[in-house]
């Protein structure tokens, strides 16, 4: 039976590093660029064709934010004789959530005052409140989310989908990250790897200043009439070069590169170009008010990258160390942090919401918001106001077609302290995403050292409960 | 193609095992079955899953499932009718077992149903080892008979192999490149660098027979071989400057590391040696230890490692580990051992257990810096021991205080609640509490001697109640080099919570207050301890139950006090102890050396106090004269005494910081035990150092006798790896040296030689090159990798022209065959380089630290902002670049150099828009584009057609055609020469390998 554990050979070859090279060259040379091209591979009917993620950095307080737990104002100030999985190791006693609760007007839904915008729509959002973590620590758990894997090398969700589903236009990049301007999350650009797939399906991380892709234009010393001789005595060259391989793919696929790299100097401009927006969008997403302006940009930013095709943005909220810290993590006082964090992210992230919706990008648009942990029922340190990492339990959220609107799926127990009904593990929600996708994500695979590896490893189910 | 090419068949294999099978089974019957207790079938299947782990073999968490007596007897797991009470409902309901795969919510469900109703157990099957087949890997090696062909081909085996494999096919080997071609191949090839004009021109006119085999030997000695070669085993070697994840804190002194590999490649060192000295060189020789970093290359959880949290540093651990663990097994043989960490190999022959064998092998593995002495102190005594000198100065001291302190005992200022003095006097604690001494601890002239690492003086549970507490200890230490026992400390009777006097946990050489998950661990301590090898000294820490913790040495205040988060701990009456010597029971780390006394005081010690308990030496002890004035001769003997050790610890320092490297420290290992599902709080079977099982010609268990080194692990992997009786690791390093020269390995994925990699193309070649590999024969000695690269680079194979052929496409379009040499793009490092040579601008300087190309802000994390700089410190060669993770080189990563941590074998080649904006943009690119016209017209003045054949010349290697300088002349009429020569850097033949 041994040959039955061998790969076919030409299937083997095709996945392999040398072999993936010419499926990027062949998409890239195909003249249709759109994604009709490739439907027939799909598993599943896709009920999206594209994805936005929000990241938001440090570990949001599932407790302090969309799930309710009224035990905690009974129990506030008790013991917790529970084991817990944090990082500094200093259980304190169980606190109430410092912020008022009301209702979403539709379904009822508890909301914190931390997020008075996102309660609006709240009946538009699949809720996930029983996510839980693999690590207590913010890179791995960051790494879980982005990748399935808790160390460092493996390929992210945006890479999965880019060599996955390739491009929906080809004069823009498949995989674009808009870092928070106030930083860029620990670990900067290993967040966005995409691993030992081909440098292709690499998130591309949109710059804050200057043009928004590193090297998009030639300096100013560079003279413009100039360089377009070059680029026709280049032609000439590599002409000459592939006249003498005439069936050397790579040769011709280098040639078409430069031409794709041309295209995107007029289309990469024009979709950042947020200027043009009206102002009523521009107030929408919050640009005229300096808490909610950078990540409002981003969020439009996003909502226009999208429109235009790219498969997947990322955005993400907080970067790593500041002091006061300018993510999620908030060890030293729940109110103080998460008052700020939620203040900056609210009313963009409704924005964003709202204008896929009445652009009818719902429809085939999926949203998703994660964090990496939620935070402990406990204070970090007795007498303190802080609450530490936690893997245990935390709240996750999607939106956008193929789902379920307003559900909520899965639940903490009364402490929020354990996800006890339909825990979600990242794997589950993995697989779920690209399910919406149409792909079954036990298909999609890439051999490495051995392994056809997989966005959800070995692990994984489509969570059909909250699928429409 | 169609895209589905891009997704898997979804066919899984017949070898996942009877697990699987049983499963489907169970489910088809179950939904087939109208009985009305459907429970069963479907309980079985789940049950089956759970008996994996938990059966007889393993007993994952003491539990076995594989029958119902077994599964009851456990008392806890499975209460029948009761779904609280059953461990095994809440595990499987909240989703904790299986671990990292919960049950759907209908299992879960269907479990709860089952054991509310009674739990009527069904019968399961133990599951059974699925065997998967041995690859041909793992056939013995023997050498193959060179097939008869035509003559040609006899010259080189090579060839002949080659030949009859071509010949299976009907297809034919291609002609001779021209000389052009073949010295632009050969030179970027071996020394990832483009032959200069003159070289070109001089293989060119050498007309004498062998001007090509001259050609090779002079590029096979130049030291531009190792930089070239040496790069890819830093890409197996998954080899990064920093530690990537959080923090990503620089490795300053990874680079020793590099210039080992470079360097042993430049002198041919034997391949066997080359990987020994790898996986143990800090064994082997005292300057070897360099090679190690091969071990601790990949990327470290520095913030994980550190946590408070017990899981979150066990669990970063652990993937250490097995970043190590799939390194060394990919790397040597071939073979994705880590694959097993969770499970037995999916496909490959390789059960958990070896695994875990492999990770007792190298779990005394810590990565860190270390000292390499240098070849001064080399040719010194060690400088770690105390010298003749020190030894006599200090026998001195002894005498003069011998004789000059009262042997009356003072009194000490506070009562000590307890005192241990050892000497089975009366008040003794060791005698009135009584305990236990074990692992070679002794009592021996009035002190507590600890010889080894594993001896540990533990006292009875103490009958006190104790919140604030001062302990003091004089101690004296067998040797400053060791790391993390504790002198003394209190802790809980199971040892997870403690306060100790604890040396060179977190810092060498530095005594802290050890908590916990030091949790009241701060490192105050500012200086090394110098002296405790040769003298006894007094430590002292005090708690106050406001959380302050000071710490004192001999008197005087070293460190703190300082608050720690954490409240400061308190034990109740017989619920602690003291220990001596081990850090505390959980921990793995030992104190070797003699404690003289240790005093416990039920509250905190002032400053004075504490000076004043230095003034009541235990006997034997003695201390410096609190004033010159009472005792001169004394007091000029602790003087110079102080001065050799002061001395001494700076000869060390200075040496260790000139000639530190970042590579294996060793550590005591841990015990091993078997994790199921590879769970760090699962551990079922003790398992010891140990390879791969399935290669049958050598034993897989390692004789190692108890109380040997850690090393002494590491040195067994490697003589198991270098083995002559291991067929895999020859095999591996000749596929790998072949897919070097021709893109592509006679096993086309080089880190896998399992079940999942490919079959070779020429097995018989293959054979062949491993066996003449190994041994010593007229192509050179054995293990010698440049015998190897010469056999194929002299080869007919290797110097055929790479002219398309669609007769022979339509056969083997991948040209796994080689029936031509196959074009490929050039590296991200080649083209940089390459650029950098041809402008004349190429630092070729070897080397030493890497160039920085970026500055560091830090936050907490560290933060790299990429700078380019036209100096010559950055226009070295890229693989003295510091690897960084997260400050990667834009252009450098458009052309696939890979990210540092991923073990790559095999770079990809992606072409993509990126990539052309980089190649057009890039301030690099640009400048050396015109730092290659300044250099032209320097050489050939203002003639335009001059101007075009040099810049040609040097950047591809040969002359322009009649229709090049044609148009180069009607360009550089209107444009400037800089200009032309972007676009040379820029056009497919100068970024391909012809």
């Amino acid at each position: 039976m041994s040959i039955d554990t061998k790969l076919p050979r030409r299937h083997f070859l095709r996945d392999t590093a040398a072999g993936l090279g010419n499926i990027a060259l062949l998409s890239m040379l195909a003249d249709d660029a759109s994604a009709s091209g490739q439907k027939p591979a799909l598993a599943f009917k896709p009920k999206v064709k594209r994805v936005i993620q929000i990241f938001a950095c440090g570990g949001v307080s599932h407790i302090d934010t969309f799930d309710h737990k009224p035990e905690l104002i009974r129990a506030d100030g008790q013991e917790c004789n529970k084991t817990f999985d944090t990082f500094f190791n200093n259980p304190g006693r169980l606190m109430k959530s410092p912020f008022t609760w009301e209702p979403n007007r539709q379904t009822g839904h508890l909301i914190s005052s931390l997020f008075p915008h996102l309660r609006d729509v709240a009946h538009e959002i699949t809720w996930l409140h029983s996510m839980k973590a693999k690590s207590a620590n913010h890179t791995p758990a960051t790494f879980q989310m982005n990748s399935g894997f808790t160390i460092n090398g493996f390929p992210c969700m945006g890479a999965w989908l880019s060599y996955g589903l390739g491009s929906l236009n080809r004069d823009l990049p498949t995989f674009v990250v808009l870092p928070d301007p106030r930083g860029l999350p620990a670990g900067g650009a290993i967040n966005w790897t995409s691993g030992f797939l081909p440098a292709t399906h690499q998130g591309t991380a949109f710059q804050t200043r200057g043009a928004a892709v590193n090297n998009l234009f030639p300096p100013d010393t560079v003279n413009a009439r100039e360089r377009k001789a070059g680029l026709a005595l280049l032609g000439d060259l590599n002409d000459g070069f592939h006249s003498r391989h005439p069936d050397e793919s790579g040769i011709t696929a280098r040639i078409k590169a430069y031409e794709l790299a041309a295209r995107m100097q007029v289309s990469i401009p024009q979709a950042v170009d947020i200027d043009s927006e009206p102002e009523h969008i521009k107030k929408m997403y919050g640009l005229d008010k300096p808490d909610t302006a950078g990540f409002g940009r981003n969020c439009l930013l996003a909502r226009r990258l999208a429109e235009k095709g790219v498969r997947f943005v990322q955005l993400y909220h907080g970067g790593a160390f500041g002091s006061p810290r300018i993510n999620w993590d908030a060890h030293e006082g729940i109110v103080e942090n998460h008052v700020g964090q939620a203040a900056s992210m609210d009313q963009p992230v409704t924005a964003l919401l709202k204008d896929l919706k009445q652009r009818g990008m719902l429809d085939d648009t999926l949203v998703v918001w994660t964090t990496e942990f939620g935070r402990t029922p406990i204070t970090q340190g007795v007498g303190a106001t802080g609450r530490d990492h936690h893997p245990f339990a935390y709240t996750c959220w999607m939106a956008g077609a193929g789902l379920k609107p307003g559900l909520r799926y899965g639940e903490t127990d009364e402490l929020g302290y354990d996800s006890v009904t339909n825990p979600v593990t990242v794997y589950d929600f993995h697989a779920t995403v690209l399910r919406l996708l149409g792909i079954d994500h036990t298909k999609l695979t890439f051999y490495h050292n051995g392994i056809r590896r997989r966005l959800t490893d070995v692990h994984g189910h489509v969570i059909d409960g909250i699928l429409a | 193609m169609k895209s589905t090419d891009y997704f898997a068949t979804g066919k899984r294999t017949v070898t996942i095992g009877i697990t699987i099978g049983i499963l489907g089974l169970a489910l088809i019957s179950s939904s087939a079955s109208t009985l009305v207790r459907t429970q069963p079938p479907k309980i079985q299947a789940i049950l089956t899953k759970c008996a994996t782990c938990h059966n007889p073999e393993q007993r994952a968490g003491g539990l076995d499932l594989t029958s119902e007596k077994t599964a009851l007897a456990h008392g806890r797991a499975l209460v029948p009718g009761n779904v609280d009470a059953s461990a095994i409902a809440q595990q499987v309901v909240h989703g904790a077992m299986p671990p990292g795969s919960p049950l759907s919510q209908d299992d879960r469900d269907s479990v709860v149903a089952w054991i509310k109703s009674g739990a009527n157990y069904p019968s399961i099957a133990m599951p059974q080892k699925s065997v998967n087949p041995k690859s041909w890997a793992f056939k013995p090696l023997i050498l193959p008979r060179v097939p008869k062909t035509n003559k040609a081909a006899q010259e080189n085996p090579i060839d002949a192999f080659i030949a009859d494999g071509l010949r299976s096919k009907n297809l034919t080997p291609a002609m001779e490149a021209g000389r052009t071609t073949l010295i632009r191949r050969v030179t970027i090839d071996v020394t990832g660098l483009p032959p200069t004009p003159a070289e070109v021109s001089a293989f060119l006119n050498d007309k004498k027979p062998g001007a090509y085999e001259r050609v090779v030997d002079r590029l096979l000695a130049s030291p531009h071989y190792g930089e070239r070669y040496g790069r890819f085993w830093l890409d197996i070697a998954r080899f990064g400057e920093s530690h990537g994840y959080e923090y990503d804190n620089l490795r300053d002194n990874a680079w020793p590391y590099r210039d080992y590999v470079i360097n042993a490649l430049n002198n041919d060192i034997p391949y066997d040696r080359f990987l020994t000295e790898q996986l143990a060189g800090d064994t082997t020789s005292p300057s070897a230890p360099t090679a190690t970093g091969f071990l601790v290359g990949g990327p470290m959880d520095e913030a994980g490692k550190a946590a408070s949290g017990l899981q979150v540093r066990l669990r970063a651990r652990e993937e250490e580990l097995e970043d190590m663990i799939g390194t060394v097994s990919q790397t040597c043989v071939g073979l994705t051992v880590n694959c097993a960490r969770c499970h037995d190999h999916k496909f490959d022959p390789i059960p958990q257990i070896d695994y875990y064998r492999m990770k007792a092998a190298l779990t005394g593995v810590a990565p860190g810096e270390r000292a390499i002495p240098s070849t001064q102190s080399l040719t010194r005594s060690n400088s770690n021991t105390a010298t003749e000198h020190q030894r006599s100065a200090v026998l001195q001291l002894k005498t003069l205080s011998a004789k000059t302190i009262p042997m009356s005992r003072a009194v000490l200022p506070v009562e000590p609640l307890l005192k241990w003095t050892f000497d089975g006097s009366p008040d003794d604690a060791s005698r009135s509490i009584g305990g236990t001494l074990s692992g070679g601890a002794k009592l021996e002239g009035g002190n507590l001697v600890l010889p080894d690492a594993k001896s540990v003086y533990k006292s009875a549970p103490l009958p006190y109640q104790l919140a604030e507490k001062t302990l003091e200890v004089w101690v004296t230490l067998d040797r400053l080099a060791q790391r993390g026992g504790s002198a003394f400390t209190l802790q809980t009777l199971n040892g997870v919570t403690f306060d100790g006097i604890v040396f060179g946990e977190r810092a060498p050489n530095r005594w802290m207050a050890g908590s916990n998950g030091f949790t009241r661990t701060q490192d105050v301590v500012a200086s090394d301890e110098i002296a405790a090898d040769v003298l006894p000294v007094q430590m002292v820490i005090t708690y106050a139950s406001n959380g302050d913790i000071t710490l004192y040495r001999n008197g005087k205040l070293i460190g703190g006090p300082y608050r720690p988060t954490s409240a400061p701990q308190s034990f109740d009456s017989n619920t602690w102890q003291a220990v001596f010597g081990l850090r505390h029971d959980g921990s793995n780390d030992y104190l070797q050396g003699a404690i003289s006394e240790a005093r416990l005081y039920a509250r905190v010690l002032t400053a004075a106090e504490v000076d004043a308990a230095y003034r009541v030496p235990p006997m034997g002890c003695f201390i410096e004269p609190a004033k010159i004035t009472d005792n001169e001769k004394l007091a000029s003997a602790w003087k110079t005494v102080n001065k050799l050790l002061e001395t001494r610890s700076q000869t060390q320092t200075r040496n260790a910081t000139s000639d530190r490297v970042y590579a294996v420290t060793s550590m005591n290992p841990e015990t091993t035990f078997i994790l199921a599902r590879g769970d760090v709080n699962a551990p079922t079977k003790e398992v010891t150092p140990g390879a791969i099982s399935a290669v049958s010609t050598l034993p897989a268990v390692f004789d190692i006798k108890a109380g040997s080194e850690e090393s002494d692990r590491r040195k067994a992997l490697a003589a198991w790896v270098t083995d002559k009786q291991n067929p895999l690791s020859p095999r591996v390093m000749v596929n790998r040296i072949w897919q070097w020269h021709f893109g592509t390995g006679l096993v086309s994925t080089p880190n896998d030689f399992g079940n999942t990699g490919e079959l070779p193309s020429n097995p018989k070649l293959l054979d062949w090159l491993a066996a003449t590999f190994q041994t010593e024969n007229r192509y050179g000695k054995a293990w010698s990798i440049k015998k190897m690269h010469r056999l194929i680079l002299t080869s007919k194979t290797y110097r055929q022209d790479s002219k398309p052929n669609a007769a022979a496409s339509k056969v083997d379009a991948d040209n796994r065959l080689l029936w031509r040499f196959a074009p490929r793009r050039a590296e991200a490092e080649v083209i940089r380089d390459a650029m950098l040579a041809v402008a004349g601008n190429l630092n070729t300087t070897m080397g030493g630290p890497g160039f920085r190309p970026f500055t560091v802000s830090s936050y907490g994390s560290k933060f790299y902002t990429l700078v380019d700089r036209d100096t010559p410190e950055f226009n070295r060669r890229s693989i003295y670049r510091m690897t960084v993770h997260s400050a990667r080189n834009p252009l450098l990563e458009a052309l696939d150099c890979p990210d540092p941590s991923s073990k790559t074998p095999k770079r990809n080649v992606s072409t993509t828009p990126t990539q052309a904006l980089e190649m057009m943009n890039d301030a690099f690119v640009l400048r050396q584009a015109r730092l290659l016209a300044e250099r032209v017209k320097r050489s050939a003045g203002t003639d335009i057609r001059k101007q075009c054949s040099t810049a040609v010349a040097l950047a591809l290697a040969r002359q322009p055609t009649a229709t090049e300088l044609t148009r180069a002349a009607s360009f550089l009429k209107s444009n400037t020469l800089a200009m032309y020569c972007w676009a040379l850097l820029n056009s497919g033949e100068f970024a391909y390998v012809d």
